[in-house]
């Protein structure tokens, strides 16, 4: 991992930027996206390890002790740890390949944090799968170890800087079973999206009762069971709510008129945060949002081209995440 | 045996026309001594199928309808002090039958359901911490009416287990129907069955059920359905070790009644969609749906 | 598994393990601050990892460095060497293993700990240290293995993997061991030279042979390419004395080529004749830590680095530090007619005796001389003397001032050396030119590998005199004492007394004997195979297999079964790795099903067989009375466990040809 990181981090990036570049475009070729993935010969790479270059090295120098010493047994050693050489790989090989890795679901996650994906690892095969690191490079990776005939279920995580759709890059399944001396790697595209939630951003306490109530949302809110005052009767207006005792006092028509509980009533309106750039706003309203969802309040959204009426349960509050989450990105 | 069987089948058959998959399922199902929960409009021949088993097989038979206010004392019994003794006796509850209808349990309350749920699980009732055995066989046919009906206590997943099958009886066929219309009355009918089997008789009969041959092709087949229920993403919640078990012996029992002495594949087809569909309940999906899907994608030959 | 993550508790064991392994075979040899260093950093390691203790800091670790490089600095005076070299190898792994870390620290150490399992060959390459080789590399890989994690550490596990990925590997190995090439000495390298030689030294002095009498190491095993010689021929010359100071018998001066001694190395022309009888044999020799070889009189070799000196023996360029295969030629004295005679300066060498001393045996001996007799008579005469009254011994009574006076005149109970000692010594005193000659003589033959073995304590000492015409003459004293010691060995002549200090006296059970020399036999035989396996054994194995010794030839022979090898290994791990098999009736019914499907019917994966038949009844009704047999003796195989159905299905499926029928 530490030379990935590197990488960026270098000086000549450019070169290492096309280089990756073309590297993403041939795998795209050979191993295009998709849901389900099984790893063949022709998405899995083998190289030694520095280990394995440094057991090069112990046997170059076994073959000069034994050279020196015309010494039979030595060269029988090197000419062994030769041949566990030339065996590892195809153990290695063997390893990974024909395993099976499906997608089983994406999490969601705010941004700055990480988002998860559920993967399937299926070793059909009568073979084992032994430590097998599963990740994207950016992370750490997950280690499975499969008996024969097994599937397991991990969860990858991914770090999300960004609110929206994020695609993620391909994983990177990698073993060095047996020894640590050959390094069979893969790099699986599971068509991976999450969808990434803006960061929560404090934005003082919930616009409780400052809502802009107009229109028809109003309209709405009326004939809940508290009494709330009454109001001149207009023609329409059911008879039920006519209230009779006032009429019989000598008054004039009035109607009762009955409200839901007003301070319930929640509603997180992009334009209460004018002045704030984009991803602020929609930070403080992700910050309202779960505010309001932990006290158990009935909370709306407005946003530009987007109204959810107001309400609870954790369905709603997916979907009123999600519309934050997919609002535009602006400049893009 | 095998004409015991049919005899059984042919009989009950006259009595609810046109659905002998049904009553095959019913027979299967008290036969590896299950729990049946029939879903259904009402009318469609619920307590028909109910009684016609209970006489042919020669069962004492008793009917609960499930409401609102029913206690769970009103299912299982209950202790009376009676003053001329000086103690208690117990007055047994509808439970102490062979066989129970209870009549749209989702009306009950869940405790009330709970009452009855447990005592089908344990075979046996506790009251004022004394521990009463049931009667033996003992084989409960709930009836519940479709979910979104109101005024109802949905049954908890949890619960669902607890039956071994879960089938709905649907409309009659167009001849039946037509049968019906033309003055056949299955309550007639009803009360002209004779019992075809005594009580050993049963008991040979679920002995078996267990003496039938699951080869090992086959519980390879069954392996892979399971597996497939538990891993694919269809399913939210995968077949329970003892869902696995319960189609295993549904299958058994269903191989039986066909008069065959090894368990096919096409059994467990058969009995999957009664046996599975309730346990394999999602949010969304429908568990036929799911059932069906199950079947066409696990390959019934090993690979 | 970033190399810098810190190694897990496992690991480290196995990486204990794996050192203490190579280490054990060198504990012996290593000072044993060494070995109480490794221990007290391996258990003060462990003690870091359960959270006990810290590791040890910067000022801890210099003063250990310091301690370390000032111990190896007193332990070793000499630096190019063997031993110095496994020391510090060891102590590396000591210092190691304050700062095993990171999971880099622990390859390190394990490739060390090849490194350091290779070293033990140098030292001995027989058949149970190979054997232990085996066994540590065993345990290094298994280390290497563990070092994957949980799931791998277990000592089953690690192990088991380790000797199937050892398994695996030597076919190739073993190839490899063939047709390599083996380059010779890129440099001269440090050999081992601490310690005492072994065997017969370059001076005799009493006690000597009798010391020698109770080892039976092997020294010499000889085969023979033609006639073997019989046993009162088998003389393994190996050194001459020629100097007596009155109590020591050694080479003297001016013969050994450390001193400036003239030798005839192999590649030179000498004087001796191509024809005539002559044996013909191989002698390899277990390492003596000194030049001197073994071989018949008049001996010649044509293996390199092998010379004859002036008094008829065979040198080494280089002291023998491992066992030393060369080829003999000799031509028995007797056989050459036309004998130069004894130079001046030979002649004096050979009748020096010291100024004084001895006054008896030098009376007897102008005694002799007086009588004018030929050296022949006077030699015939010493050893009947030896012969009526002498006795042989194995435990003589100790000599004093005037040995060999004592041992004529007084004990007269003595050994090979007393006999060869004062025999020649009374033939100088009487005026003939003669020798001490010092190496082995008889050894059993070992049937099953036709080839002589000779044990330490087959050393021998007897004489040579110098006569007229003849040259010199082999006289064993002692067979005019014990003919037995000569013809049928030590262990006849001196029954009794023979390797009565031995622990285990082995000698005494023929069984034991027997397993004895058996486990020779696999010695020799893992020798000649293995150790001394070198170019010259390659190229004639490689005739052998090849016939000649072409490149595309030998490209062929390891190539060919280099691919064979990966490729069985390839095809091993294909199918273990391949799915369960699905049972007989499964695979029958499936390829009914591939024939139905190529004729437009297929099976769909969730479709029953009963459903299926069905179908193919509406599809294609031709079909369907063959496809519904199938499908009953497929059900009743497949679900009934009926063995008679299967055979049925066997048939019905062969038989099964729908698209051909069909057309």
């Amino acid at each position: 991992m530490a030379i990935t990181r590197k990488a960026h981090d270098d000086g000549a990036g450019s070169w290492r930027r096309h280089w990756r570049l073309l590297m993403s475009d041939w795998l795209d070729r050979r191993a295009p996206a998709a849901p389900e993935a099984t790893l063949d010969h022709r998405r899995l790479f083998i190289l030694p390890t520095r280990a394995g270059l440094a057991f090069l090295l112990v046997i170059a120098l076994l073959w000069l002790l034994a050279t020196n010493y015309e010494n039979n047994l030595v060269f029988a050693l090197t000419f062994l740890l030769v041949s566990l050489f030339v065996v590892l790989p195809l153990h290695t090989f063997a390893n990974l390949a024909g395993l099976e890795i499906r997608l089983l679901g994406t999490g969601t996650a705010f941004a700055g944090d990480f988002a998860a994906a559920r993967i399937a690892v299926v070793r059909g095969k009568r073979r084992r799968g032994e430590h097998i690191s599963i990740g994207w490079p950016e992370s750490e990776p997950v280690v499975v170890q499969l008996a024969a005939d097994e599937e397991t279920e991990v969860e990858v995580t991914l770090p999300v800087a960004r609110r929206g759709l994020v695609r993620a890059p391909r994983l990177r399944v990698e073993s060095r079973f047996p020894l640590g001396l050959f390094r069979c790697w893969s790099w699986i595209d599971l068509d991976i999206e999450f969808l990434v939630y803006p960061q929560p951003q404090p934005a003082g306490p919930l616009p409780l009762g400052v809502a802009l109530a107009e229109g028809e949302a109003e309209q709405k809110r009326r004939g809940g069971d508290d009494f709330a005052g009454l109001r001149p009767y207009q023609p329409g207006q059911s008879l039920r709510q006519v209230a009779w005792k006032q009429f019989a006092a000598g008054r004039d028509l009035y109607s009762k008129d009955h409200e839901t509980g007003i301070d319930s009533r929640l509603w997180l309106d992009w334009d209460l945060l004018a002045g704030r750039d984009v991803e602020t706003r929609l930070g403080n309203l992700c910050h309202w949002a779960l505010e309001a969802d932990r006290q158990q309040l009935a909370y709306g959204l407005r946003l530009p081209g987007r109204v959810i009426e107001p309400g609870v349960g954790s369905d709603h509050r997916r979907e009123l995440l999600a519309a934050l989450a997919r609002f535009p990105v602006q400049g893009a | 045996m095998q004409k015991i069987i049919s005899a059984v089948v042919a009989d009950i058959g006259k009595v609810l026309l046109g659905k002998d998959h049904q009553v095959k399922l019913a027979l299967a199902c008290l036969l590896s001594r299950g729990h049946l929960l029939i879903e259904d409009l009402p009318g469609m021949g619920k307590t028909t199928l109910a009684h016609a088993l209970a006489q042919v097989l020669g069962l004492s038979y008793k009917r609960v309808q499930f409401t609102s206010d029913m206690l769970p004392a009103d299912i299982v019994g209950v202790s009376i002090f009676e003053r001329d003794s000086g103690n208690f006796r117990f007055h047994e509850g509808p439970v102490f039958s062979q066989l129970l209808l209870a009549d749209e349990i989702n009306r009950a309350s869940p405790k009330t359901q709970s009452a009855l749920l447990e005592a089908m699980e344990e075979r046996q009732v506790s009251v004022d911490g004394e521990t009463r055995p049931l009667p033996q066989p003992f084989f409960v046919i709930a009836t519940q009416n479709p979910l979104h009906q109101s005024g109802t206590f949905t049954l908890p997943e949890s619960q669902l287990d607890r039956f071994l099958m879960r089938i709905s009886l649907g409309y009659p066929t167009r001849e039946a129907e037509r049968a019906l219309f033309q003055g056949v009355d299955p309550r007639e009918q009803l009360r002209k069955l004779r019992p075809r089997l005594d009580r050993a008789g049963l008991a040979q009969l679920q002995g078996l059920v267990g003496q039938v041959k699951a080869s090992s092709s086959l519980l390879d087949y069954l392996e892979r359905l399971v597996l497939h229920t538990r891993q694919s993403q269809d399913c939210p919640v995968g077949l329970s070790p003892r869902g696995a078990l319960a189609l295993l012996h549904a299958a058994r029992a269903w191989a039986l009644i066909h008069g065959r002495g090894h368990v096919l594949p096409e059994d467990i087809q058969a009995v999957l969609p009664a046996v599975a569909g309730h346990r394999l309940q999602s949010e969304s999906g429908d568990g036929a749906q799911l059932v069906e899907r199950l079947i066409r994608q696990v390959d019934v030959i090993a690979a | 598994m970033a190399y810098s993550e810190r190694l897990p508790r496992e690991s480290l064991l196995w990486i204990f393990a794996a050192q203490f392994a190579v280490l054990l075979p060198h504990f012996a040899r290593l000072p044993l601050w060494i070995v109480g260093g490794w221990l007290l950093a391996a258990w003060w390691r462990t003690e870091v990892s359960r959270g006990r203790r810290e590791l040890p800091g910067k000022p801890v670790k210099l003063l250990v460095v310091t301690a370390v490089v000032g111990g190896l600095l007193l332990s070793y005076r000499q630096w190019f060497a063997l031993e110095p070299m496994v020391a510090l190898l060891a102590v590396s792994f000591t210092l190691k293993n304050l700062e095993l870390l990171t999971r880099r620290d622990g390859f390190l150490s394990l490739l060390l700990a090849y490194f350091v399992a290779a070293t033990l060959f140098v030292f001995d390459q027989g058949i149970p240290h190979a054997l232990y080789g085996v066994l540590a590399v065993l345990v290094v890989t298994a280390a290497l293995v563990a070092q994957a994690g949980a799931g791998s550490a277990g000592p089953r596990r690690a192990i088991g993997l380790s000797a199937r990925l050892l398994a695996q590997s030597v076919p190739l190995m073993l190839l490899l061991f063939v047709v390599m090439p083996r380059l010779g000495p890129l440099w001269a390298v440090p050999q081992e030279d601490a310690g005492a030689s072994t065997g017969v030294s370059d001076s005799m002095s009493p006690g000597d042979f009798a010391n020698l009498s109770r080892s039976d190491k092997p020294a010499l095993r000889i085969t023979f390419d033609g006639p073997v010689p019989p046993p009162e021929q088998r003389y393994w010359r190996g050194l001459v004395y020629a100097d007596f100071d009155g109590r020591r018998w050694s080479q003297g001066f001016g013969v050994d080529p450390r001193e400036g001694g003239r030798v005839y190395w192999s590649d030179s022309e000498q004087g001796l004749p191509e024809v005539g009888p002559r044996y013909r044999y191989q002698v390899i020799q277990e390492p003596t830590r000194s030049r001197w070889l073994f071989a018949m009189a008049r001996p010649h070799s044509v293996t390199d680095g092998v010379g004859e000196t002036r008094d008829d023996r065979l040198v080494r360029a280089e002291p023998v530090f491992s066992r030393l295969a060369y080829e003999v030629r000799s031509w028995p004295r007797d056989t050459i007619n036309d004998v130069p005679p004894l130079s001046d300066f030979e002649r004096r060498r050979n009748l020096q005796l010291p100024e004084g001393g001895n006054p008896r045996a030098r009376a007897w001996a102008r005694r002799l001389r007086a009588q004018d007799l030929s050296a022949g008579e006077i030699s015939d005469a010493v050893l009947s003397v030896f012969n009526r009254r002498f006795i042989y011994t194995l435990s003589p009574p100790t000599l004093g001032a005037d040995s060999v006076d004592a041992f004529l005149y007084d004990s007269q109970r003595g050994f090979c050396e007393h006999f060869a000692g004062s025999y020649v010594f009374l033939m100088r005193a009487a005026g003939v030119p003669a020798r001490v000659v010092a190496g082995y003589q008889g050894g059993e033959w070992v049937d099953g590998e036709q080839y002589l073995l000779v044990r330490q304590y087959d050393a021998h000492a007897w004489a040579e005199i110098w006569t007229e015409g003849r040259g010199w003459q082999r006289v064993d004293p002692t067979a005019a004492v014990a003919p037995e010691r000569v013809r049928d060995g030590l262990q006849s002549a001196a029954a009794d007394e023979f390797m009565r200090d031995a622990l285990l006296p082995l000698h005494r059970f023929p069984v034991l004997r027997q397993l004895r020399l058996q486990w020779d036999m696999i010695n020799y035989r893992w020798y000649r195979a293995v150790v001394s396996f070198d170019s010259e054994r390659q190229q004639d194995l490689l005739r052998d297999l090849l016939g000649r010794v072409t490149s595309v030839r030998l490209a062929l022979l390891v190539g060919l079964p280099a691919v064979l090898a990966l490729l069985g290994v390839g095809a091993w791990l294909w199918l273990s790795g391949r799915g369960r098999r699905p049972p007989p009736a499964a695979r029958l019914y499936r390829q009914f099903c591939r024939r139905l499907a190529r004729c437009g019917v297929e099976r769909r994966r969730g479709e029953a067989p009963e459903d299926f038949v069905a179908r193919v009844h509406r599809e294609r009704p031709q079909l369907g009375p063959m496809a519904a047999s199938i499908t009953t003796a497929y059900q009743r195989a497949a679900y009934a466990d009926d063995p008679a159905a299967l055979k049925q299905l066997r048939r019905l499926v062969r038989g099964f040809w729908p698209s051909l029928r069909r057309g």
